[in-house]
C-alpha cells in the first residue's frame, strides 16, 4: 500500500468537489432562466479495492455518478393542461371585452340610445309632419342608425377576420416549435447514445413543450427503439394531429386545425370564438343578431311607410334599403322574409332609401290624399308605435316575426343580446379567473420542485469548499509524510 | 415545501398585480361615477339599465307631446273665448236691432259693426299654434277660412271653408289631430267643428256661422226688424255650441295637466331607479378603495423585505 494512493484519493476528491462547485455555479447562473430545472450531481464511493489491507476492502475515494436534473413529469403535465384550459379561455374572454367595446353599452352613444332616439323622431314628425325641419331631423336620426348598424356590424365582422389571422400565426408557432423539437430530438437521442445526460437539452424540449400546451392541448409519447428501449425521443400529437414524429416534424397549415381536431389552448379557443357555431361566445352569434334586429326594423317601417302618402301626394317608397356588394339596391319585394339573410340583407348594408335622404318630403308621414294631406302624421304615429310592438323571434330563421303570441319588441331583442353579451364575457372572465389560479398553483409546485434556490446554493457551495479544502489538506499532510519518508529517515 | 426566491417574486408579482386590478375597478368606479361600465360588469342590471333608459327616453317623448297638446288646447281655449265674445256681442247687436226704437240710420250701424265682427270671427277661425292652424284638420298649411265674396259697399258676403267644393263628409277626417300620450294611447286636440261648423239644430253645416252673422248683417241693412229679432234665437243657440265645445277643450285640458303630472312623477320614479342601477355609492367605492390601497401599499413594503435578503448576505 502505497501513501500515492491516498494523494490520489484526495485529487479525486478535490476533483468531485469541483464538479459538484461547477453544477452549483451553473444552477445558480441559471436562477432565472426560463425552463431551467435545477440540476444536481450524484456522487459515488468509486470501486474500493480488495487485499490491501487485512482489515478487508479499502475505500478508494468518490466518483461523479452522474449529473441529473430534479424535475416532475406529473407536474408539467398538470401545468400543461392548466395552461391549455387558461389561453382557451383567454382567447374568448379577449375576444368578447372587444365585442363589449363595440356595442358600447350603457352610454349615452349606444345603439340603444340612438334607437330610442329614432322612435321619438317618429313622434315628433306625427305631431308636425309638414315641418320640414322636423322631417330632417328624422332623417338624420335615421341615417345615424343606419351608420351605426353598419359600423358595428364591419367592427365585429373585423374581428372575426382578426381571429383568422390570429389563427395563422398561431399555426405558424406551431410548425417553428415543432421543428425546434425533431431537432432536439434528434440531439438528445445522440447525447443519450453515448451514456450521457442531456439536461439542457431536455429542459429546452420541456419548455418547446410548455408553448405549445398553451397553443393547443397536446399529448407526448416516449419513442422506443426496436429493442423496446427508450430513445429519449418524443412524438408530439397537437389535438389529434401529430406534429412531431422522432426528428421528423410535421408541417401544418390552418385546413388541418378545427374544433374537432383541436379541444383545447388558444387555437382551441380562437376556433370556438371566432367559429359559427352561433354560441352565445362566438362573434358570429352578435353578427347575427344585429342581421335580424337591423332587417326587422327595415322591414316592419317600410310595410306601414310604403302605405302612407308623401308630402306631394306620392305612396311611400321603401324607407330603408339594402345594397348589395356593388352597391346596387337589393330588390326587396323579390326577398322570402322568411329567409331575408339569403338575399344579402344584413345590418352591414342597411342604408336609408337615398331618394328621401335627398328630399325629406318623401317621407310618407300621411294616411291622407288630398287637401289634408300635409297635416296628417297616421303613418308616423304608426311607425312610432312599432317601438312598443310585440314581435315573435323565429329561432331557427333567425327572424322577428309579426304574430299575435309576440313576446319580444325590437328594443328587447337588443336589450337580451347586450345582456347575453355580459353573461357571456362576464363567464369568460371568471373562467379566466379560476383557469389562471390554477396555472399560478402549478407553476408554484413545479417552480418549489425545479428552482434553483440561493440559497441552497450557497449553503451547498460553502459545503463542497469545505470538502475540497479537506481534501487538499489531505494532500499537504500526504506530502509532508513523503518529505518525512524521502529525505527524515537517514541510514 | 421548498421554497425558491423566483417563487417567492412571482408570487409578489402575482399578488401585487391583483392588488392593482382591484384598486384600478374601485378608482374607475370612483372617477366615472358609474357601477356598470360594461355589460358584463353586471349582466342583469345591464338588462334592467337599458330597459329603463328607454323607458326614460320614451316617457321624455311622451312629456314634450303632453306639453304640445296643452299649448294647442290652450290656444283652442283662447280662440274659442273670442269666438264666444264675437258672437255675445253679435247677439247684442240683434237684440238693439229689433227692439225698434232705433232709427233706419242706426240699423246702418250696428251694420257696419256687425261687419268688422264678421272679419274678426274670420281672424279667430284661422288661430295658429306655432305656425299650424288648428281649425283647419290637416290642412295646416294654409288658413282654413277664407273671404270669398264682398258686394259692392265692401262688405263680406261669403267666407268659405278651405275650397267651394268642400264636403261635408270630410269633416270627419279633417278633425282628426292625434297626439300619443302614452303607449299606445292618443288624444286628439282637433276642436272646432261644433263651433264653426254646426248650425242650430246641431247638425253638421260648413258655414254655419258665417252665414248667420252674413244674414243677420244684410238684415240689419235691410232695416228688416222681423228677421233681426228672429236671429237672436239662432245666435243663443250658437253661443251654446260654443260653450259646449269649451266644456270638451277644458275637459282635455284637464286631463292633459293629471297627465303631465303623472308623468313628471314617473320620471322621477325611473331617474331613481336608473340611479340605483347604475350610479356608483361613493361612500362604500371610496371605503373600498382605501382598504385596497392599503393592501397594495403594504403588499409592497412586504415585498420590499422579503426579496432583499439571501443567504448571500450573512456569508463573509
Amino acid at each position: 500500500m502505497s501513501l500515492f494512493f491516498g494523494i490520489n484519493i484526495a485529487a479525486k476528491g478535490m476533483m468531485a468537489q469541483q464538479v459538484a462547485m461547477d453544477v452549483a455555479s451553473h444552477n445558480i447562473a441559471n436562477a432565472n432562466t426560463e425552463g431551467y430545472s435545477r440540476q444536481r450531481v450524484n456522487l459515488a464511493t468509486s470501486e474500493p479495492i480488495s487485499g490491501l489491507t487485512s482489515a478487508g476492502q479499502l475505500g478508494s475515494g468518490v466518483d461523479v455518478a452522474e449529473i441529473t436534473r430534479v424535475r416532475d413529469g406529473f407536474l408539467d403535465y398538470q401545468l400543461r393542461n392548466e395552461s391549455s384550459g387558461l389561453e382557451y379561455q383567454t382567447a374568448i374572454s379577449d375576444t368578447l371585452s372587444q365585442v363589449e367595446t363595440i356595442f358600447m353599452e350603457p352610454s349615452k352613444t349606444g345603439f340603444n340610445e340612438e334607437l330610442e332616439t329614432f322612435w321619438n323622431n317618429w313622434q315628433e314628425l306625427s305631431k308636425t309632419p309638414e315641418s320640414s325641419p322636423v322631417r330632417t331631423a328624422l332623417k338624420e336620426a335615421s341615417i345615424s342608425l343606419t351608420d351605426t348598424l353598419r359600423q358595428m356590424h364591419d367592427q365585429l365582422t373585423d374581428i372575426n377576420s382578426d381571429i383568422q389571422s390570429q389563427i395563422e400565426l398561431k399555426i405558424e408557432d406551431v410548425n417553428s416549435i415543432a421543428e425546434r423539437i425533431a431537432v432536439l430530438n434528434k440531439e438528445i437521442v445522440n447525447v443519450k447514445i453515448a451514456g450521457d445526460s442531456p439536461n439542457d437539452l431536455l429542459d429546452a424540449r420541456d419548455l418547446a413543450l410548455d408553448d405549445l400546451a398553451s397553443i393547443g392541448n397536446i399529448t407526448i409519447t416516449n419513442l422506443q427503439d426496436v429493442n423496446g428501449k427508450y430513445t429519449g425521443a418524443i412524438a408530439v400529437k397537437l389535438g389529434t394531429i401529430t406534429i412531431v414524429d422522432g426528428d421528423s416534424a410535421n408541417i401544418i397549415s390552418s385546413a388541418d386545425v378545427n374544433s374537432s381536431t383541436v379541444a383545447d389552448g388558444a387555437l382551441a379557443g380562437l376556433l370556438q370564438v371566432g367559429g359559427d357555431s352561433n354560441e352565445s361566445n362566438t362573434v358570429q352569434f352578435y353578427i347575427n343578431k344585429l342581421d335580424t334586429l337591423a332587417v326587422s326594423i327595415a322591414k316592419s317601417i317600410n310595410d306601414i311607410h310604403t302605405t302612407g302618402t308623401d308630402l306631394d301626394g306620392n305612396s311611400g317608397e321603401n324607407y330603408f334599403v339594402f345594397k348589395d356588394a356593388a352597391g346596387n339596391e337589393i330588390d326587396l319585394s323579390a326577398v322570402d322574409w322568411d329567409n331575408p339573410f339569403a338575399s344579402g340583407l344584413g345590418a352591414g348594408n342597411i342604408y336609408i332609401n337615398s331618394d328621401i335622404q335627398d328630399d325629406v318630403s318623401k317621407i310618407a308621414a300621411s294616411n291622407q290624399g288630398s287637401i289634408f294631406l300635409e297635416g296628417n302624421g297616421d303613418i308616423a304615429l304608426q311607425i312610432a308605435g312599432l317601438k312598443d310592438v310585440y314581435l315573435e323571434y323565429d329561432a331557427a330563421n333567425q327572424v322577428l316575426q309579426n304574430s299575435t303570441s309576440g313576446d319580444i319588441t325590437m328594443g328587447m331583442f337588443y336589450h337580451d343580446m347586450i345582456t347575453e353579451l355580459g353573461s357571456a364575457a362576464s363567464a369568460a372572465e371568471k373562467k379566466v379567473d379560476k383557469q389562471q389560479t390554477l396555472v399560478d398553483q402549478t407553476t408554484n409546485r413545479r417552480e418549489s420542485i425545479q428552482g434553483v434556490s440561493a440559497d441552497e446554493e450557497m449553503a451547498n457551495i460553502v459545503l463542497f469548499q469545505h470538502a475540497f479544502d479537506a481534501s487538499a489538506k489531505i494532500i499537504s499532510v500526504m506530502d509532508e509524510m513523503l518529505d518525512t519518508i524521502i529525505n527524515g529517515l537517514k541510514a | 415545501m421548498r421554497v425558491t426566491t423566483k417563487m417567492l417574486t412571482q408570487s409578489l408579482i402575482n399578488n401585487v398585480n391583483v392588488n392593482l386590478q382591484n384598486m384600478e375597478e374601485y378608482q374607475n368606479q370612483l372617477s366615472s361615477g358609474k357601477r356598470i361600465t360594461k355589460p358584463s360588469d353586471d349582466p342583469i342590471a345591464t338588462a334592467q339599465l337599458l330597459s329603463t333608459k328607454s323607458a326614460i327616453k320614451a316617457q321624455e317623448q311622451y312629456h314634450r307631446n303632453m306639453e304640445d297638446a296643452t299649448g294647442w288646447l290652450n290656444t283652442t281655449d283662447g280662440a274659442l273665448d273670442e269666438a264666444n265674445e264675437v258672437l255675445q256681442r253679435t247677439r247684442e247687436l240683434a237684440v238693439a236691432g229689433a227692439t225698434g226704437t232705433l232709427p233706419e240710420e242706426s240699423l246702418g250701424a250696428l251694420a257696419d259693426e256687425l261687419d268688422n265682427l264678421i272679419g274678426e270671427m274670420v281672424q279667430v277661425a284661422n288661430t295658429n299654434y306655432a305656425g299650424r292652424f288648428i281649425f283647419g284638420g290637416g290642412k295646416t298649411g294654409t288658413p282654413p277660412f277664407e273671404i270669398t265674396g264682398k258686394d259692392s259697399d265692401g262688405n263680406v258676403t261669403q267666407v268659405q271653408f278651405i275650397s267651394t267644393t268642400f264636403d261635408e263628409s270630410l269633416l270627419d277626417e279633417t278633425y282628426q289631430q292625434k297626439i300619443e300620450i302614452e303607449s299606445g294611447v292618443t288624444i286628439d286636440v282637433s276642436n272646432g267643428r261644433t263651433t264653426f261648423h254646426t248650425d242650430t239644430s246641431g247638425d253638421d253645416d260648413i258655414n254655419a256661422v258665417f252665414e248667420k252673422m252674413i244674414e243677420l248683417r244684410t238684415a240689419l241693412d235691410a232695416g228688416d226688424q222681423d228677421v233681426v229679432s228672429s236671429l237672436i234665437d239662432d245666435f243663443d243657440k250658437l253661443i251654446d255650441n260654443v260653450l259646449s265645445e269649451r266644456a270638451v277643450v277644458g275637459a282635455k285640458t284637464k286631463r292633459m295637466e293629471s297627465a303631465l303630472e303623472r308623468s313628471a312623477s314617473y320620471e322621477i320614479d325611473l331617474t331613481t331607479l336608473l340611479s340605483k342601477l347604475e350610479d356608483v355609492d361613493y361612500a362604500e367605492a371610496s371605503i373600498g378603495f382605501n382598504t385596497q390601497q392599503t393592501v397594495y401599499e403594504s403588499s409592497l413594503a412586504v415585498g420590499a423585505k422579503i426579496i432583499q435578503p439571501s443567504l448571500i448576505d450573512f456569508l463573509k
